[in-house]
């Protein structure tokens, strides 16, 4: 599993072959955001942002009551436009998309990954880092900010970097891949259908 | 501090400065509220409502002064009482044109018609939760008519006159591709700025329409109740031919889609009303100009690209087709409207669609002289469905086009309305994105594509606006 270099991801983003082709849309400034001479593609910071409410509930529990919780109920949403900023403050976790929309070939992953300058501030950027091949949609960040000071974001800042692999084995090209992903910012579910009911089930039992 | 109250008229004077000091509350909270795309009119429109406020006060201020008379202090909070009616008023005005209702990117695009059509007026967008699209003008004469006005409300009627109110259905009504209709409700705003030369069908074709309509009413001559009557009506249904005519040359074909379907939606019969024509007379109007031009036509571009004839009741068919001259008598006149109402109705029907080819070209030559660069023409959309109809069903939305190196450049609003229907109507089922199960009338699907467009508006502005 080979990473690719700038001048391959270049040449990804350009291919006339659709199902080869990496989308990145929009790349506002290619000089500073895709370098030859680097690995990896520069993102910014996108416009919609979700900070959660924890006090309104007990815990996040997908298993309390007889239905999954809903958990975008666990959010506020924001929208901050350009030229405006969200400010983080020590310890707090908010939720971000990118601001560019992202889709993966059938035949590519990707790690996102903080950059260092806001490392060093105390930002962290991303936890759930991997982008799976076939994924499209904006991505979303979970921000947090273990430094001492406050820090103000402003959509359009380059947030993070996204490094991609080529996924061994994958049949580039093979029928049509559909595009999992979505432009939507907060989590829907934590576990999968049958996760969940059997864990429901056990957990049931027990208390009869 | 203590306030006291000791006579009738000061407990009067506290409930009014009560009401206002709740106002002013609430004026507070809109103002801290976000409105799509940092729009002014909500500010200017708030502007006013705290210029009457603070008008009411001052009333208030001076019933209050030493050595007034009893019925001068009255009138002047009875004036205040009402003033502050009429800022409730004009909240109430302004409900949905929050973030809330309206999505943050969506507003900038159809702000940006206005401005290309040179249309200055002051200008808010709101919401309502149901399927209206709507264009209000808000004159400016009852605010002038406020005597003695405090400097805040003198300030704030300085603005282009009258104030528009765009209403879009919210939320659940919202639909992408429909937001075309926006352009119809611009071109209300338009109707006076067409140079209109309409004598040809006036000589024409009034004798005829006057003709039958007093044969239907078994009269020599129209009165001048039935002649006011057919004016009025006449008035409202060139209106909206001409409104019609605006959004079909600023969308193209998204319109033809957009408007019927609405219609069909609405369930409204067929139309016809006394401010409204027929609805498939208007689709019929949309529908010529989308097949004119043969080879090189909409419709043919359609064709080319999807494979797919594109018919009058393409995506239409429940549409009520307008039944004959004497059945719309019959149903007007069931409806309880008047003889002389039903049979302007049911002839006019008859003879509006001679004037349709003029109000389509007085149109098309007014866009032509005033704002050329608006026009959707058919070969943007055949470039459209060439850049963006395949990446689009492989879930890349329409949002820049171009390449890398060389600058890309936003996609226009009217392309993505266009490449939005285009995908909707004839390859849903080929968009390429995973569903959570069976989807048999393609409704999750449709909700993808939804997706999709709205974050083509919400980063193809970013990308204007990064560039400017």
């Amino acid at each position: 599993m080979a990473a690719l270099s700038g001048v391959a991801i270049r040449r990804r983003l350009t291919t006339n072959e659709s199902e080869k082709r990496l989308v990145v849309s929009p790349i506002l400034e290619p000089s500073e955001q895709l370098r030859d001479d680097q690995g990896s593609i520069d993102v910014r910071l996108g416009f919609q942002f979700a900070l959660m409410v924890p006090s309104l509930i007990e815990s996040v529990d997908e298993f309390e009551g007889e239905q999954p919780p809903s958990l975008s109920s666990l959010y506020t949403r924001q929208y901050v436009p350009f030229g405006r900023r969200i400010v983080v403050h020590p310890h707090q976790f908010i939720l971000a998309a990118t601001l560019e929309y992202l889709r993966l070939p059938n035949d590519l992953m990707a790690y996102v990954l903080g950059r260092s300058t806001w490392g060093r501030l105390g930002l962290i950027v991303a936890t759930a880092v991997g982008i799976q091949p076939n994924f499209a949609g904006t991505l979303t960040l979970e921000l947090r900010n273990l430094g001492e000071a406050p820090l103000s974001l402003y959509p359009g800042q380059i947030i993070a970097q996204l490094f991609f692999h080529e996924v061994s084995g994958a049949e580039a090209g093979e029928g049509l891949g559909q595009y999992s992903g979505a432009v939507e910012l907060l989590p829907k579910q934590l576990s999968p259908q049958k996760t969940y009911n059997r864990i429901h089930q056990m957990k049931e039992n027990l208390a009869n | 501090m203590v306030v006291k109250v000791d006579r009738s008229i000061k407990r009067a004077r506290l409930a009014v400065a009560f009401a206002l000091e709740r106002l002013r509350q609430q004026v507070a909270d809109a103002r801290s509220k976000q409105y799509p795309g940092d729009h002014i009119g909500p500010t200017r429109w708030l502007n006013l409502v705290c210029g009457l406020i603070d008008t009411a006060f001052e009333y208030l201020n001076e019933s209050d002064k030493v050595g007034i008379s009893t019925d001068a202090e009255a009138g002047l909070i009875t004036d205040a009482a009402q003033l502050a009616t009429e800022s409730y008023q004009c909240l109430v005005l302004m409900r949905g044109a929050g973030t809330d209702e309206l999505s943050y990117s969506i507003v900038t695009p159809l702000d940006r018609w206005f401005s290309q059509l040179r249309v200055t007026n002051a200008t808010f967008f709101r919401a309502e939760l149901v399927a209206n699209y709507e264009l209000s003008f808000i004159q400016d004469r009852p605010f002038r008519r406020v005597r003695n006005p405090a400097a805040s409300l003198t300030e704030a009627l300085q603005i282009n006159w009258p104030f528009l109110r765009v209403t879009v259905p919210a939320k659940a009504f919202s639909i992408v591709p429909h937001l075309a209709i926006v352009a119809h409700e611009i071109g209300h705003a338009l109707f006076d700025k067409v140079g209109w030369e309409i004598s040809a069908f006036v000589d024409s074709e009034v004798p005829i329409l006057t003709a039958n309509i007093k044969d239907r009413l078994a009269v020599a001559a129209l009165d001048s109740s039935t002649t006011k009557i057919l004016n009025s009506v006449f008035q409202s249904w060139w209106e909206e031919f001409s409104a019609d005519a605006f959004a079909f040359y600023l969308t193209g074909p998204a319109i033809f889609f957009s408007l019927p379907e609405f219609f069909q939606f609405l369930g409204s019969g067929y139309g016809l009303s006394e401010t409204h024509p027929a609805n498939d007379l208007r689709r019929s109007a949309l529908f010529a100009k989308i097949i004119e031009g043969g080879g090189e036509s909409f419709a043919a571009i359609f064709e080319k690209h999807l494979k797919q004839n594109l018919t009058v009741d393409f995506n239409s068919p429940l549409i009520v087709p307008t039944p004959a001259a004497t059945e719309i008598f019959k149903d007007m006149r069931s409806e309880g409207h008047s003889r002389e109402k039903a049979a302007v109705l049911a002839e006019l029907h008859g003879s509006i669609d001679k004037l349709i080819p003029a109000v389509y070209r007085h149109v098309g030559k007014f866009l032509e002289e005033n704002a050329n660069d608006a026009i959707y023409l058919p070969k943007r959309f055949d470039q459209d469905l060439a850049d963006h109809l395949e990446p689009l069903l492989g879930a890349v939305p329409p949002i820049e086009v171009g390449a890398l190196d060389q600058g890309k450049t936003p996609t226009e609003f009217a392309s993505i309305l266009n490449v939005g229907w285009a995908a909707l109507l004839t390859r849903l089922s080929d968009l390429r994105v995973r569903i959570s199960g069976p989807d048999p009338f393609g409704s999750e699907l449709a909700e993808r594509l939804q997706g999709l467009l709205s974050k083509a508006v919400e980063l193809s502005e970013a990308r204007r606006v990064w560039q400017n």
